[in-house]
């Protein structure tokens, strides 16, 4: 009866567990539930392939389809921001006090030796169907109980990566941790996401920008 | 009849392409100028192409035409860089050549420009920037020391003079106050720029006072529909600038005479 009764608890678990595609969509609904910010801190590979220390304020704002990445560090880019609309993404520059704007379909959010467009972004990771999911492996993470998931991109070249770690803590279903390897091992990115809340926030507050700054319209 | 349609249509090909459209009215004198102005701006991915007409009454040796080409380099959160050259030429054979760059690259931004002008009046404002007589160069460079402070300088070369600015500029929380130094031809011209900026409430105002062997007093404000400036200096010279909306107006003042430029940007993009 014992044996039987741990059998039934281990069907039972099979039964429940959940695929990582499973628990990013969770995760990815958890993200579209209503404005929030984080705090991403860590470390992010430079221009020239070096690891910087990295702290941005990532502000969005899903039903308005709005993200906004104010940089704290690296020193190098403190106080630019990058907001991204359903049309346009401004890049603000802040030692020149310019404001430069693309169209969202030509924009190259570049400038780092990693794509900026990932930074906060963990919806659709799910729906591609270039990665391949490893079962979501229990993990705990600051004292947090979490899930450890790893992909792998079928094709690095067009993904930008090979492998992406994400920790999701499991009772929130909110991610704690993102990862994302290159070729070699090599640190792309490796942000923890701190004081991550769900605020009251509205898209004209985060598609703001000083006044007297210059504007270059990019067409 | 068809060769006018033909006409009409190669003369209008340049507007179907061009983004923007810019008419002006410049005016100056001691006596009265008046110079309808127009200026084509056509990019074309990280190009952009320029062309100016500057018609001049009733003087018409003034009538000159520019044409005008940059290409920017685009680092998205890091940086961006623009490298140009544009050229003028005047029905009295006057000619204007300038090659200018910038660049911002993290905690870097420098910006140079190097120009030669033959047999024109210096003007201010056409195309919108003071140049002088003869060959003259300009450096400006900003670097960021920290968070806080910036180090900022310009130096400005021209043939028979020069003038050299170093500042420092502290942002303490959303204010910034800025203390430096600048001299005129000589160190003995030497001259104190004291600048300080501040939000206040939607807008942005920041006063800007030199003093000594130079002497202007620059005022700015800016808020999301308007950016006005106005400089009073010694000897008397006074410019004023207001941009709102697709409307912009410089006028400037001193003991030589004046200067007047209203423009109005009009978008071709949709047309």
């Amino acid at each position: 009866m014992h044996r039987l009764g741990w059998l039934l608890v281990l069907l039972a678990g099979v039964a429940l567990a959940q695929t990582a595609p499973e628990l990013l969509q969770e995760t990815s609904e958890r993200l579209q539930e209503g404005p929030w910010k984080a705090e991403l801190v860590g470390q992010i590979v430079g221009p020239g392939g070096d690891l910087q220390p990295a702290d941005l304020k990532v502000t969005v704002v899903p039903g308005a389809e709005v993200v906004r990445i104010d940089f704290i560090r690296p020193d190098a880019l403190a106080d630019n921001y990058l907001v991204i609309t359903p049309d346009k993404v401004y890049n603000y520059l802040f030692l020149t006090n310019q404001v430069v704007v693309y169209p969202r379909a030509k924009a190259r959010i570049e400038g780092l030796g990693f794509d900026l467009s990932r930074m906060g972004d963990l919806q659709g990771l799910e729906a591609r169907r270039d990665l391949t999911w490893e079962d979501p492996a229990p993990t705990e993470l600051d004292g947090r109980v979490a899930w450890k998931l790893v992909g792998r991109a079928a094709d690095p070249q067009s993904a930008g990566f090979v492998r992406v770690a994400l920790w999701i803590e499991r009772s929130e279903a909110l991610p704690l941790r993102s990862a994302f390897y290159g070729e070699g091992e090599q640190v792309l990115s490796d942000l923890n996401w701190e004081n991550f809340t769900f605020a009251d926030l509205k898209p004209d507050a985060l598609v703001s920008f000083p006044p007297d700054a210059e504007w270059i319209e990019k067409n | 009849m068809r060769k006018l349609a033909l006409l009409i249509m190669l003369a209008a090909a340049p507007l179907s392409m061009a983004q923007s459209l810019e008419f002006g009215l410049w005016a100056g004198g001691p006596n009265l100028s008046v110079g309808p102005t127009v200026n084509l701006r056509y990019p074309a991915g990280d190009w952009t192409l320029d062309a100016w007409l500057r018609a001049y009454l009733p003087n018409t040796d003034e009538i000159s035409f520019g044409l005008g080409a940059r290409r920017a380099f685009e680092a998205g959160p890091a940086g961006r860089g623009e490298a140009g050259l544009k050229a003028f030429i005047g029905m009295d054979a006057h000619y204007w050549v300038e090659a200018y760059g910038s660049a911002v690259l993290g905690k870097g931004a420098l910006e140079a420009s190097l120009g030669h002008t033959y047999n024109r009046t210096p003007s201010h404002f056409w195309p919108l920037q003071g140049e002088t007589l003869g060959t003259y160069g300009q450096l400006a460079g900003k670097y960021r020391l920290t968070h806080e402070l910036t180090l900022q300088s310009t130096l400005y070369v021209y043939e028979g003079g020069g003038q050299a600015e170093a500042a420092l500029s502290w942002r303490a929380g959303q204010q910034t106050f800025t203390l430096g130094a600048g001299g005129v031809d000589r160190a003995s011209n030497a001259y104190a720029i004291l600048g300080y900026k501040t939000p206040y409430e939607r807008a942005v105002v920041a006063a800007t006072l030199r003093l000594g062997a130079f002497n202007d007093l620059r005022l700015d404000y800016a808020d999301r529909a308007h950016k006005a400036h106005l400089t009073l200096a010694y000897p008397a010279r006074a410019q004023v600038g207001v941009a709102w909306d697709r409307w912009a107006v410089d006028a400037e003042v001193d003991n030589r005479g004046y200067e007047f430029y209203l423009r109005y940007t009009l978008p071709l993009e949709g047309l």
